[in-house]
């Protein structure tokens, strides 16, 4: 990445919105309600990342060996090959196993269309009334976009939700933007890029008057908030002497960062212009630049959090077969596609390395997010990174594993492994729960989820 | 505080009798006294006893609030605190302060999601960094719009000349700053004010840096924070002061600042109850307190979640639908507690008639009611009747996708009865959802099961009021399970309240409630806290502070107006006194 956009351009775009960001606006929608903010102030992000078909069967030693074995507490529990790669992030994480998609599939529609569609819906496919698309219809709304409409239109409205990924599964869908309508996964990361940041880090010469004189205004305006918090201070008893002076910080910070010319601390020195790498193939049907779509995929998803331009990413990798979408790249080298992995073709060892590898690009987009420094400390306490797939084991609704990293200053309680019940049919804890605690992390207040929740609240320990 | 020691005068009875049932209340414990009763639950408001809040008072109607015949000596007052404006407050303030009420202003704050019963309580409502972007946010758009209508709100700008702009600012300050403030605008924060305005100037016309004026004063602590620390600061005792009994009673029945009216009452004295009682009631039948009586009970019956995105497993709910549901209540409410009756709480509680247009009259079976206009609609009484039987407390009180007894059942206990429910045991499942079995068949496993038999068979058991409803409220008599139609008996059983017994049905539960006192002290009690903005179950065994005469309010809620009980509240000791101990110097 390099950062040949000046801070001024960058604070005028992000805080201004004038000249080439129209969209963007000063003290404008891009601010968050009170419930929006992590800890410390800064956004509240989610990146729900998905991979697909779950395990493989072979009995409960595949989800120890491959997942977690506990131990006698989280410190002494086994990180198995898929988790192996997240070992540095421990204590940031939350493991979860045998959560359970409740609702079966119906008879004439496959375990995937259901399972992909309950996956962040909650509800299992529409009952099949003509005209019924091939990639099924679902119930109600899917978190990300709950959280886009609750959290993105807000804060965010130049990107309400962030869907993009690498080869992104056509016909098996997870995100639904209502009752029968499908989201949408952008796979082309230079028409994303384009989208996304187009005219934010074209500089302008010439600051323009008028902007200037409203920064200067709204300086004013937060100078006299802080010297009458402070003066309104000293009048208090200790407790509420600590809240007056609590504003007169906040309305301090904010002053601060107008002059320094970001919109958010440290955060906003990783929003910079991005230079990718020319004629990578991103399409599904070469699939040797596979890593390379993999690391453009993660900057953008990245610098798009660091410019506050989105606050929801669904991360949609691949999906079942899709035909084109194969692993011939490196190290995998297979000329299978991910569903035939899956079921141990060739073999159960090459799916291993797969899923293995799919571990590393989580790892490598952690790291990111925590070389990052933000309020409260870096990008990854203020960000919930959910890493999970729409099966569980050997193609079915149970028992599913899914991992939670960062997230520290959004409420979760981190470093801490959770059984969600037992891994067998019918005795894991609806995975509702889970999407749940997602919105409640988000600051959303919800305590169900799709309209075949038939619990309540979010799943027990997840938050502190 | 001058000599507040406890004093004994024997009741007037003549007198008392003229007056109005509150003022019984005003008088003191005489009444408190009188009202023994035998009901108790863990947090509601218990009864008053002399050792609670000391021997009878004089008539103090008349009296100063603070003179020799203030609190009794015994008094421990909640503690003083400074309480943020909510966004709804935030809101309404700037629309009153510059709108006359007549333009919504666009403030747009939303306010972190409650975690306690109400969203005005005081903890956690603090000036943090998202709040101040949005705040920010708000104060422009609130700015943009003073500027348009700067000619009419302040008739000195028209054509004004530059020599003339510090005077029209001061006449600015000294009108529109007196009601953002809540009192006359000090020295101090008048030039903090004219230095804003003399920094922003130059950048801008006059119109510009008077709109900059407005964002200063939105950002003010004076606006953001209303204090309840008294006139004696550092004592034990210490009588709010007239500018705060004017906010606490805009703010507890408008949900915003005082008018010119109430700040001049405030200017001239509010230190006697009757003072503070003819503003309340001025103040009530002003529409300004239908929203706060509403924002109350949408609260407290949590019928405002499902504004908040709940999902249901039914096609007709639609947002058009919650708007309609949300409508109707809002009438409900408004015709029991405003209308022509004058109606009590009981009265809300068994109300024989509603509203319904179009969408929600779907839900009332056979009932044909079409379009978008609200008609008043008689209940079938044998199937529901007042507020909680409306579909939007019903479908509040259930999940997305089934019914199930446990949520209104866990309501009615912990919201209706004030009892304290523990925690269910961890790793307890939920019922399995058996295709073949109907919900009581299900359910059944609660009160079979030694585990879950202690708390569920009490909550269960009034849920089962509303099993002849589906999770958006509409009517039911059956349920279809495999090849099997069972018909529903909403039967259910009361326990551990003061109206124990049987019941079929929706109407006879709330016809229970409606005559518990138990519930009647529970509703003051969450009066109280929204009143108060205080989480009462957490602060301390100082609130209410005055038991006796709290109860005697709760007393009488089952005979007197809704408007006549929030009247009541205002001249209660709890509503007047604050323990400011912990604060240096006055405000």
């Amino acid at each position: 990445m390099t950062k040949s956009a000046t801070r001024r351009s960058v604070l005028q775009t992000l805080l201004i919105g004038a000249g080439a960001a129209p969209t963007l606006r000063p003290f404008g929608r891009s601010f968050l309600p009170q419930a929006h903010a992590a800890e410390g102030g800064a956004p509240r992000r989610v990146i729900l990342f998905e991979h697909p078909n779950g395990l493989p069967g072979g009995g409960q030693s595949i989800p120890e060996s491959w997942y977690y074995k506990a131990g006698t507490s989280y410190a002494t529990g086994v990180f198995g090959h898929m988790l192996k790669p997240l070992e540095m992030f421990r204590d940031q994480m939350v493991v979860i196993q045998n959560l359970e998609q409740k609702n079966a599939p119906m008879k004439d529609t496959s375990s995937h269309n259901n399972y992909s569609i309950q996956l962040w819906t909650g509800s299992a496919e529409a009952e099949k009334v003509p005209p019924h698309p091939s990639w099924g219809k679902a119930r109600n709304a899917s978190i990300d976009f709950h959280m886009s409409e609750k959290i993105g239109k807000l804060a965010t409205p130049r990107c309400p939700l962030l869907g993009l990924g690498v080869q992104p599964d056509q016909t098996h869908v997870h995100d639904y933007t209502g009752n029968q309508v499908r989201g949408s996964i952008e796979r082309n990361p230079y028409a994303l890029y384009t989208r996304l940041f187009d005219g934010l880090f074209t500089a302008k010469t010439q600051p323009d008057p008028q902007v200037m004189a409203r920064l200067a205004n709204r300086k004013s305006v937060l100078d006299y908030c802080a010297k009458e918090a402070t003066a309104f201070a000293k009048r208090l008893g200790a407790a509420d002497r600590a809240r007056a002076e609590a504003q007169a910080e906040t309305c301090r910070s904010l002053e601060k960062q107008l002059s320094a010319g970001f919109a958010t601390a440290g955060s906003g020195q990783a929003c910079g212009p991005l230079a990718l790498e020319p004629n990578v193939v991103w399409t599904n049907h070469i699939t040797h630049d596979v890593p390379k779509v993999m690391n453009m995929m993660i900057d953008i998803t990245v610098t798009a959090l660091a410019c506050d331009l989105t606050r929801v990413v669904e991360f949609k990798n691949w999906g079942r077969d899709d035909h084109d979408a194969t692993s011939n790249f490196a190290p995998i080298n297979l000329p299978q596609g991910w569903h035939a992995l899956s079921h141990n073709d060739p073999s159960v060892e090459d799916y291993k390395r797969a899923k293995i590898w799919m571990s590393e690009q989580v790892a490598a987009l952690c790291r990111r997010l925590s070389s990052i420094p933000e309020t409260g400390g870096t990008m990854l306490d203020n960000t919930l990174v959910v890493v999970g797939s729409e099966h569980g084991q050997d193609h079915a609704g149970y028992p599913m594993q899914f991992m939670t990293i960062g997230g520290k200053n959004l409420g979760v309680k981190t470093g801490q492994y959770i059984r969600a019940g037992e891994p067998r049919k019918g005795l894991g804890v609806e995975h509702n729960r889970l999407l749940v605690s997602i919105l409640n992390a988000m600051g959303l207040p919800e305590e169900t989820w799709g309209v075949q929740d038939a619990g309540r609240g979010g799943l027990a320990g997840f938050m502190g | 505080m001058g000599n507040m020691g406890p004093q004994t005068r024997k009741l007037d009875e003549t007198s008392a009798q003229k007056r109005p049932w509150y003022a019984g209340i005003i008088l003191g414990l005489a009444l408190a006294a009188g009202c023994s009763g035998t009901v108790s639950a863990p947090t509601q408001v218990e009864k008053g006893s002399a050792g609670d809040v000391g021997p009878a008072r004089p008539p103090q109607n008349e009296s100063p609030i603070d003179g020799p015949d203030g609190p009794p000596a015994t008094l421990r007052p909640a503690p003083a605190h400074i309480r943020r404006l909510t966004a709804v407050e935030i809101s309404n303030s700037v629309r009153d302060a510059f709108f006359a009420g007549s333009q919504p202003a666009q403030v747009n704050i939303i306010d972190e999601v409650a975690r306690h019963n109400f969203d005005n309580v005081f903890e956690g409502l603090d000036v943090s960094v998202p709040f101040a972007l949005q705040l920010a946010t708000g104060a422009e758009a609130v700015a943009g719009q003073v500027i348009k209508m700067l000619p009419t709100v302040l008739p000195c700008a028209k054509d004004i000349a530059q020599d003339q702009e510090h005077a029209c600012l001061g006449e600015f300050i000294t009108r529109y700053g007196r009601r953002m403030f809540r009192g006359k605008v000090t020295l101090d924060q008048r030039a903090a004010l004219q230095a804003l305005y003399d920094q922003a100037r130059p950048r801008g016309d006059f119109a510009t840096a008077m709109g900059v004026v407005v964002e200063g004063m939105m950002h003010s602590p004076t606006f953001l924070f209303r204090t309840e620390i008294g006139g004696a600061p550092g004592e034990a005792v210490s009588p709010l002061t007239s500018q705060e009994i004017a906010s606490a009673l805009s703010y507890f029945l408008w949900r915003s600042g005082p008018d010119d009216a109430l700040l001049d009452a405030a200017d001239v004295g509010l230190r006697t109850r009757n003072s503070i009682l003819e503003q309340a009631h001025r103040l009530l039948g002003d529409v300004r307190a239908r929203g706060a009586v509403r924002d109350f009970f949408w609260q407290w019956l949590e019928i405002s979640d499902i504004a908040r995105g709940v999902s249901k497993n039914d096609l007709l709910f639609s947002p058009a639908l919650v708007t309609s549901m949300l409508e109707e209540s809002r009438l409900l409410i408004e015709d029991v507690a405003f209308g022509n009756r004058k109606g009590s709480f009981a009265d809300l509680l068994t109300a024989a008639n509603t509203f319904a247009d179009g969408n929600v009259g779907q839900l009332y079976g056979g009932v044909v009611t079409k379009g978008s206009t609200f008609n008043p609609l008689t209940l079938d009484k044998t199937r529901r009747l007042g507020l909680l039987t409306t579909p939007a407390f019903i479908a509040a009180q259930t999940s997305s996708a089934r019914f199930s007894p446990i949520f209104p059942g866990v309501f009615v206990r912990r919201k209706m009865f004030c009892q304290v429910l523990p925690e269910p045991p961890p790793g307890i499942p939920p019922p399995s959802i058996d295709p073949n079995l109907t919900t009581r068949e299900r359910f059944a496993a609660h009160s079979d099961s030694p585990s879950c038999q202690a708390c569920h068979k009490s909550i269960d058991d009034i849920g089962w009021a509303f099993e002849r409803f589906d999770v958006i409220g509409r009517d039911r008599d059956t349920e279809k399970v495999g090849d099997r139609t069972v018909a529903l008996s909403a039967r259910g059983k009361l326990v551990d309240t003061d109206v124990d017994g049987t019941f079929e049905g929706a109407p006879e539960l709330v016809t229970k409630l409606a005559n518990s006192q138990m519930v009647h002290d529970c509703f003051v009690s969450h009066l109280l806290e929204f009143m108060l903005g205080r989480d009462t179950g957490n602060i301390d065994d100082r609130l209410p502070v005055d038991k006796g005469s709290i109860a005697a309010v709760a007393a009488e809620v089952p005979r007197e107006a809704l408007i006549d009980v929030l009247a009541a509240l205002t001249v209660t000791d709890s509503f007047l006194y604050r323990d400011a101990r912990n604060f240096p110097g006055g405000l």
